[in-house]
């Protein structure tokens, strides 16, 4: 699925990320966690193509393609998705015509045709139903006065919409009451399939309770310090970083 | 009232005594007259050839062309007083009418400015339009000024006399559409709102390459009358508006909202009064700008809350999105408070596209350009979620699309 090798990525002249290797095959499911300023959001904004930052060295192979010689867009209708930390709130552009521009455009790109309303209203009522929401929701302008837990849940929407085979999910978990929570987790793990992968990225176990990760691993100063199963995440919610950090300091670098 | 001779020589004393502004004058600051009057004019209007109005055609409404020489078709006005209960009259016909004779020049006096004084002296017509106490009209009246390039520029001086009697509806649009080569409009509304009448009034300016458009509206509102007037301004040299809402009785209530839609050159200028003068009024303003190219925008309003107006509400807005680093903008939102017990909040913000939200949108499949449009037009949609009349909001629908279209095509 993807094979990210040697990745370092620098913003206003600092360097976040130091090395970062991750291959992630079909069907699995990545959790990376990490300290605040680690790079985790880092690196899921270089992965999906954000500008403002400066890729230094390194390659990311996506499904056989130089993912990052493409466009974000591009990017997206190769299937690629992005679930924000902080969705961003877009006044004056209903959820409805947000959501449709976004399918037909990924449709267009791949040869597909175009939805027309009704049958995309058709397509998301089911989907609305999945995350818990209601159809009014599809008439509020894109995020604009959203609760927390609304904005996420919005997220998994398009996730499921857009059906991506690859999603990235920059601390979906953060945020969210233990409904809502529970309500993001079914969502994912309904849209799992053993061609979808997932690479999460969270600060807690809680979110792991619900999901079966293949792998966790620790990113520490813009690297991969740490890979491990399930377990992993329990060490580090009993123990903290500060023995990963212990560690790390006494390995050879790179 | 003074006779409409003597009303127009009072005006002709005032402008030759006072001239024409300058950018030394402080509402004037922003906006250079100079192109408007240094040039020669002939006087009257020009109307186009055929007469197709494409962009401003309501689909259900009394539509009155005033270039056209409609207006001056009596048996139209009877007919549409027939169907419609109203009465509506040339102004020049209507000297002694008693509700001219009472109101003519008083909700915007001509001393007001220079250009209210231009009209006054020089109106070559107008219409006075009057809804009777608990009429409520059902289809918007719509007046039509379309303005054809002629060999030489012209000027039309028009003036509207609106009445709304006791509780009474009606939706009035106002649309100006000018094709002509430096033609110059100055038009003068008055408009006067009785107890419990509510009117939605729209203007709508589609400005020529090189035109210059001038409006001076004032709105008098009594007891619990409410209006939401709504402006919208794209194109054009040279577009200024002027309006003053007097909230004068218990209860009124008013809305206003603006979009102006700047690109090459052009200038759009709003200012505005409005006067919290009876305790308990409510008033809403949000005025909303996109400039492009070399455009620029002002906007300038003032919310004046008087001793006596206790319990008053006022919101005072202006956002503007600047497309080119050479459009630029001008914002002076004021209020001043002389009560006590109100509520107001006033507050202006100008910015580029939020790149973050573009993102956002390319990070779902749409392109940056798409992102883009969908970005501006939601900015500018907003202004019109207001509307109640869906053939009023197709028309501007369109026409914020059209514009997005043109400045994309222009690269800008």
């Amino acid at each position: 699925m993807i094979i990210i090798n040697n990745l370092h990525a620098k913003i206003d002249g600092k360097s976040i990320l130091n090395g970062i290797n991750l291959t992630v095959k079909p069907g699995e499911l990545h959790v990376i966690m990490g300290p605040n300023g680690a790079g985790k959001s880092t690196f899921a904004n270089v992965l999906s193509g954000k500008p403002g930052y400066e890729i230094t060295e390194g390659s990311v192979q996506y499904l056989g393609k130089d993912l990052l010689a493409m466009s974000p867009e591009v990017r997206a209708c190769e299937g690629l998705f992005l679930s924000f930390q902080y969705p961003i709130a877009i006044p004056g552009v209903n959820n409805m015509y947000f959501l449709k521009a976004a399918m037909n455009a990924i449709r267009k790109y791949r040869g597909d045709s175009e939805l027309d309303a009704m049958d995309f209203l058709k397509v998301i009522r089911e989907k609305l139903k999945e995350v818990n929401l209601d159809d009014s929701f599809i008439k509020r302008p894109v995020n604009e006065g959203f609760s927390g837990g609304e904005k996420k849940r919005n997220e998994i929407l398009q996730m499921i919409v857009l059906q991506p085979t690859l999603s990235i999910l920059d601390e979906t978990d953060s945020g969210l009451d233990i409904d809502a929570l529970r309500t993001v987790a079914e969502g994912i793990n309904n849209f799992r399939n053993s061609d979808r992968s997932f690479i999460l990225i969270t600060h807690y176990q809680r979110m792991l309770d619900y999901l079966e990760p293949d792998f966790i691993h620790i990113l520490l100063d813009g690297k991969i310090v740490k890979s491990g199963d399930k377990s992993l995440a329990l060490d580090l919610e009993e123990r903290g970083y500060s023995w990963v950090k212990d560690q790390s300091s006494q390995l050879p670098k790179a | 009232m003074t006779s409409f001779n003597a009303s127009r020589q009072q005006a002709r004393e005032f402008l030759l005594d006072n001239g024409f502004p300058t950018n030394k004058d402080e509402a004037w600051r922003f906006t250079n007259i100079q192109p408007i009057i240094n040039q020669e004019y002939d006087y009257g209007f020009h109307p186009p050839s055929n007469s197709s109005n494409k962009n401003l055609l309501l689909s259900d409404a009394y539509q009155i062309n005033i270039h056209s020489g409609e207006y001056n078709n009596p048996d139209q006005f009877s007919e549409f007083s027939l169907t419609s209960g109203c009465t509506i009259e040339r102004l020049v016909s209507s000297e002694n009418n008693s509700t001219v004779k009472a109101l003519f020049s008083t909700i915007v006096p001509a001393h007001q400015d220079a250009f209210t004084a231009l009209n006054t002296a020089l109106f070559q017509d107008g219409l006075i339009f009057i809804v009777p106490d608990n009429i409520r009209l059902d289809k918007p009246v719509h007046f039509h000024l379309e303005n054809e390039i002629a060999n030489h520029p012209t000027n039309l001086n028009f003036r509207f006399l609106i009445i709304l009697g006791k509780n009474s509806k009606c939706t009035i649009v106002l649309s100006n559409e000018g094709v002509g080569e430096s033609s110059f409009s100055n038009f003068v509304t008055e408009i006067k709102l009785s107890d419990n009448s509510q009117l939605d009034y729209h203007v709508i300016q589609f400005g020529g390459e090189n035109d210059h458009q001038i409006t001076n509206t004032g709105i008098s509102l009594e007891d619990n009358a409410r209006v939401h007037a709504q402006y919208f301004s794209t194109g054009g040299k040279t577009i200024r508006n002027d309006l003053t809402v007097n909230l004068s009785g218990q209860g009124a209530e008013c809305d206003i909202r603006g979009l102006i839609l700047g690109k090459n050159n052009g200038l759009i200028d709003n200012h505005s009064l409005i006067n919290h003068i009876a305790p308990n009024c409510t008033s809403n303003e949000i005025f909303k700008g996109v400039l492009t190219d070399t455009s620029h925008g002002v906007f300038d309003g003032l919310v004046t809350v008087f001793p006596n107006a206790q319990l008053t509400s006022a919101n005072q807005k202006n956002q503007t999105l600047l497309l080119s680093k050479d459009a630029t903008t001008n914002s002076n939102p004021r209020l001043q408070i002389n009560a006590d017990n109100v509520k107001c909040s006033h507050g202006s913000t100008t910015g580029e596209l939020d790149m973050d939200a573009v993102f956002y949108l390319q990070s779902r499949g749409i392109s940056e350009e798409m992102a883009k449009f969908m970005l501006i037009q939601g900015f500018a949609l907003e202004i019109l979620d207001s509307i109640s009349n869906e053939s009023v909001k197709n028309i501007l629908q369109q026409a914020i699309e059209k514009y997005l279209i043109d400045i994309k095509r222009t690269g800008s």
